[in-house]
């Protein structure tokens, strides 16, 4: 077949691909008959309450002399490893606020943390399109740092997010700035799978974050500049289960539900989105009440759903952190109005395992640790 | 436990060092200990005139009887009243302020593992000072504009010995672009035969007409100049079908030494030669394919050790796709407006640069990650002379001139916000190239010179081709001043050859040396010092400088 023809059948089955995909967005509204909050609402469920002294700053971590760009918790022990712009991870100890290790990072320009489930290993990642592992255990060398005990190799883009598997020492997938995640068993260094890349059904722009489902490991979800998040099954890289539109701007962050069965997503157009993964409708969309200058909305940089999911902690790029109820839509609180709340844009949050605690890292340098408060309970 | 000392001082005099407040020696400080009489108190200790003047730098209020707290982090609040107002130390300029009126400040990093204070010596700069004096180089362009050839340069002139790893990195890089370069020649090829055989086929339809009796010969003719033997069809087919599926790097380098000998014969090919004829038409095949091809059965063996002549040609830094960045110092005495000094007993100063050179792959509209440069002190952009005549692919897959997509890049760049105080230093590379093209091909041809109306070259001394780079220079130095209210300083190179590396850096270094006295505001408020009538502070400023 002459490459003539060739461009003729490309340009005739991309054509009919558009045209499914329209029809198919066209009954999906079809069938998008109410929202989350609309349902709940009509079943007479009130929005929850709270105050600012429900949720309280209780620890300030500073000691970055950068900006602070990411941040993960341990499973359990409280701990937490955050990566600035200094060029460091930093692990600190949330109860005592003391920094049991300062990591020097040989590429400076790191975008992304993650603690493994021991807890006795780091990874980062970031501009040098690689994964690089610290044991915290590990032997100090003459300089007095921390040797990298495992660097993955392969990327071909800039790695925005990683994270290990659940359970798993081994194996860390990662999202890429070239439009790819990858799976890499780490004590070989090899990539398993390769989710996206020269597929059709991969992601389209730079993948920016992404999120197993902590009630089943084998799928996790990816959101990327191409406006979609998808949602892959680990034993099978060679198309994506399922993608899901309605984004009007690069997916910035991903997160699943607790339970596992919807995942919610932040992004440059400024709203949360709630999407049920097995079905790919939209369940819920929580946007900023208006805001008087239209100009500079701010975008959201960060999501995490507190342990039952009735509140959705989402971080702005002007320093709000609002607290959404995610069953009625409505905005619970908004830490960033609170006096020793962050100065800067918040790049990262995430809620400590037993969800008691959530660490906001923010563009000003610090971490803050902010707790449930006197009576109020952890939901 | 709460402790007090803010400084370790010597009674009666000004404060010599910064420790931290929460070390315990000695007890609480003594109001007077440095025999303040402001009637301002940090940590209980009323400060002295010159450091209520270095606090009023800082921008801190500080009225009469005010009581601060200073913490080890040079953070203050109002004592009780927990509201953490600021940092002291924040501004560069307060540190610098400080550091010449020999008042100590903070160090910048706390690891928080030593908080020991034993080290004494406050005379010496503070680190952040130093930290300060690191230079961060940005150096981008296209893919061919030569940033990663300037890069090369600059680490065999300033840098250390590539290491062995990056030897290898480098090998491998070599082995798999040789592929790669190859399967472009061979994609080529298939598509130049198929328009040759597809004109003959139209060719042979009038030919039938008027000459019926070489209908069978044209009939059975089905090849031409660009067709290849059985056997090399089969490795074409299958070398195109593993690029087209994204597996090229799971076969190569690693299988290089097997299809060495396929390689050299593929090149020597006379179809393949007709092909490479005609790479003007080969947009993604790089001016270096050839020099590579021609060595490939050495550059595929085992043993390959790459010379530094191979290095430069090289396409890239590294077989990994991040950054890459090189640390050097360079003798400031060594810059072009510097005259020679008299004095043998002053230490020459040097300065640290960083220079790191970014993918232009990533540099998409709306690039996230290039805000992580905001602190860098230049931007260094690369453009080929050489491109104006080229075609390159964009993102959409669609072709569009080179020079025109650089010019794109460039205001992308130049308009990022976190550059908006940035100089930058525009290099047009490959003058060479340029030279000899321009003479064949007009410059006219690029629609962003469509107005190049030269002066006719025997009426001038200048040659066509210096007319043509100054008007190129012309052109981004308008679009600059256009985008924002700055200079843009050009300089012309050819990256290949090293001498014009080491001017290039050079003109750099004088770019940063002016930009830094545009920033000297500092000086004029010292300045301001000198004239106070003040007796005691008179007395501190003959002491110290």
């Amino acid at each position: 077949m002459s490459v003539a023809e060739l461009k003729e059948r490309h340009a005739a089955a991309t054509a009919t691909v558009n045209d499914l995909r329209e029809r198919l967005k066209q009954k999906r509204q079809l069938l998008l008959d109410t929202d989350v909050a609309s349902y709940a609402l009509s079943h007479g469920r009130t929005p929850i309450s709270f105050s600012s002294t429900d949720l309280v700053c209780c620890r300030t971590l500073r000691g970055h002399t950068g900006k602070v760009y990411s941040l993960d918790w341990t499973p359990e022990r409280n701990r937490i490893v955050s990566a600035s712009q200094d060029g460091r991870l930093i692990v600190w100890n949330a109860l005592t606020s003391q920094k049991t290790h300062a990591i020097k990072l040989h590429c400076a320009w790191v975008m992304t943390c993650a603690f493994a489930p021991s807890g006795q290993s780091v990874a980062c990642g970031g501009l040098d399109s690689a994964c690089s592992i610290f044991n915290l255990n590990s032997q100090v060398d003459r300089d007095g740092n921390i040797p990298i005990s495992r660097i993955l190799t392969g990327h071909k883009g800039y790695v925005s997010s990683c994270q290990y598997v659940p359970d798993q020492e081994t194996r860390l997938i990662t999202s890429s700035g070239d439009q790819t995640c990858v799976l890499w068993d780490i004590t070989t260094g090899q990539r398993i799978s390769v989710f996206g890349g020269d597929f059709p059904s991969g992601h389209t722009a730079d993948v920016l974050s992404l999120s197993i489902n902590s009630a089943n490991s084998n799928m996790f979800v990816s959101g990327s500049c191409d406006a979609t998040a998808r949602l892959w099954d680990i034993r099978i890289a060679s198309r994506a289960v399922r993608t899901y539109h309605g984004h009007e701007g690069d997916v910035n962050t991903v997160k699943f539900f607790p339970d596992g069965q919807r995942f919610g997503t932040g992004s440059d157009d400024t709203t949360c989105r709630l999407f049920d993964m097995r079905t790919g409708h939209q369940l819920q969309v929580y946007s900023r009440p208006h805001e008087n200058n239209d100009n500079d909305v701010p975008t959201v940089t960060s999501i995490a759903f507190s342990i039952s999911g009735r509140l959705l902690f989402a971080g702005y790029s002007n320093g709000d952190c609002y607290v959404w109820d995610t069953l009625v839509a409505e905005v619970a609180f908004n830490l960033g109005t609170l006096q020793n709340s962050h100065e800067g844009r918040i790049s990262c949050l995430g809620l400590s395992s037993d969800g008691s605690a959530l660490c906001t890292g923010s563009w000003d340098k610090n971490l803050r640790i902010w707790a449930f408060g006197g009576h109020r309970m952890v939901i | 436990m709460f402790l007090y000392y803010f400084v370790y001082w010597q009674e009666g005099e000004k404060p010599d060092q910064i420790i931290s407040s929460k070390l315990n020696v000695g007890g609480k400080l003594q109001p007077d200990a440095s025999n303040g009489n402001t009637q301002v108190f940090i940590n209980g200790r009323e400060i002295t005139k010159l450091e209520l003047r270095v606090l009023k730098l800082a921008n801190v209020q500080c009225p009469r009887g005010t009581h601060f707290w200073v913490y080890d982090d040079g953070s203050y609040e109002e004592e009780g009243q927990n509201i953490i107002r600021g940092k002291i130390w924040e501004k560069a300029s307060t540190r610098l302020i400080c550091s010449l009126f020999s008042l100590p400040t903070p160090p910048e990093n706390t690891p928080g593992l030593r908080e020991d204070a034993s080290a004494p010596s406050s005379r010496l700069i503070p680190e952040y000072l130093e930290q300060k004096r690191v230079q961060k180089l940005l150096l981008l362009g296209l893919e061919g504009s030569g940033s990663s050839t300037i890069f090369k340069q600059a680490k065999f002139l300033y840098g250390s010995k590539f290491s062995a790893e990056e030897m290898q990195s480098m090998k491998l890089m070599i082995q798999s672009n040789l592929y790669k370069y190859l399967s472009i020649l061979l994609e080529g090829r298939e598509q130049f035969e198929d328009e040759a055989l597809e004109e003959k086929r139209n060719r042979g339809l009038y030919a039938d007409e008027s000459h019926p009796s070489e209908e069978s010969e044209v009939k059975e003719d089905c090849s031409c100049i660009y067709s290849i033997n059985q056997r090399l069809k089969h490795f074409s087919d299958w070398l195109l079908e593993i690029v087209a599926m994204g597996d090229l790097d799971a076969f190569f380098p690693a299988a290089t030494r097997e299809y060495a000998p396929v390689v050299e014969e593929i090149w020597r090919d006379p179809a393949i030669q007709e092909t490479y004829k005609r790479r003007n038409e080969l947009h993604s095949l790089p001016n270096v394919a050839g020099y590579f091809l021609d060595k490939a059965i050495e550059v595929s063996s085992n043993e390959y050790e790459p010379t530094e002549k191979d290095i430069l040609y090289a396409e890239g830094v590294t077989d990994c796709h991040g950054l890459v960045f090189l640390e050097f110092s360079l003798d400031d005495q060594s810059m072009i407006s510097d005259p020679p000094t008299g004095r043998f007993d002053c230490p020459s100063s040097q300065t640290k640069y960083q220079l790191i050179r970014v993918d232009s792959k990533g540099l998409n509209e709306g690039c996230r990650w290039l805000e992580m440069f905001e602190d860098i002190r230049a931007v260094i952009f690369c453009v080929s002379l050489s491109d104006y005549d080229q075609m390159w692919p964009r993102d959409s897959g669609d072709l569009c001139n080179k020079m025109i997509l650089s010019k794109a890049l460039f205001e992308n760049i130049v308009n990022h916000p976190s550059f908006q105080d940035t100089p930058f230093v525009l290099l047009l590379n490959k003058y060479d190239t340029f030279e000899e093209k321009i003479d064949k091909i007009p410059l006219t041809v690029c629609e962003w010179f469509s107005d190049f109306s030269p002066v006719k070259p025997h009426h001038t001394n200048q040659s066509l081709a210096s007319h043509a780079y100054y008007f190129i220079a012309v052109k981004f130095k308008d679009l600059y001043a256009s985008l924002c209210d700055r200079k843009l300083f050009v300089f012309q190179m050819k990256a290949l050859e090293r001498s014009t590396i080491d001017d290039a850096f050079k003109y750099i270094r004088e770019v940063l040396k002016w930009d830094d006295m545009k920033d000297d505001n500092v000086f004029a408020v010292l300045d301001e010092s000198f004239y106070t009538t003040d007796a005691t502070y008179s007395n501190y400023l003959r002491q110290d400088l």
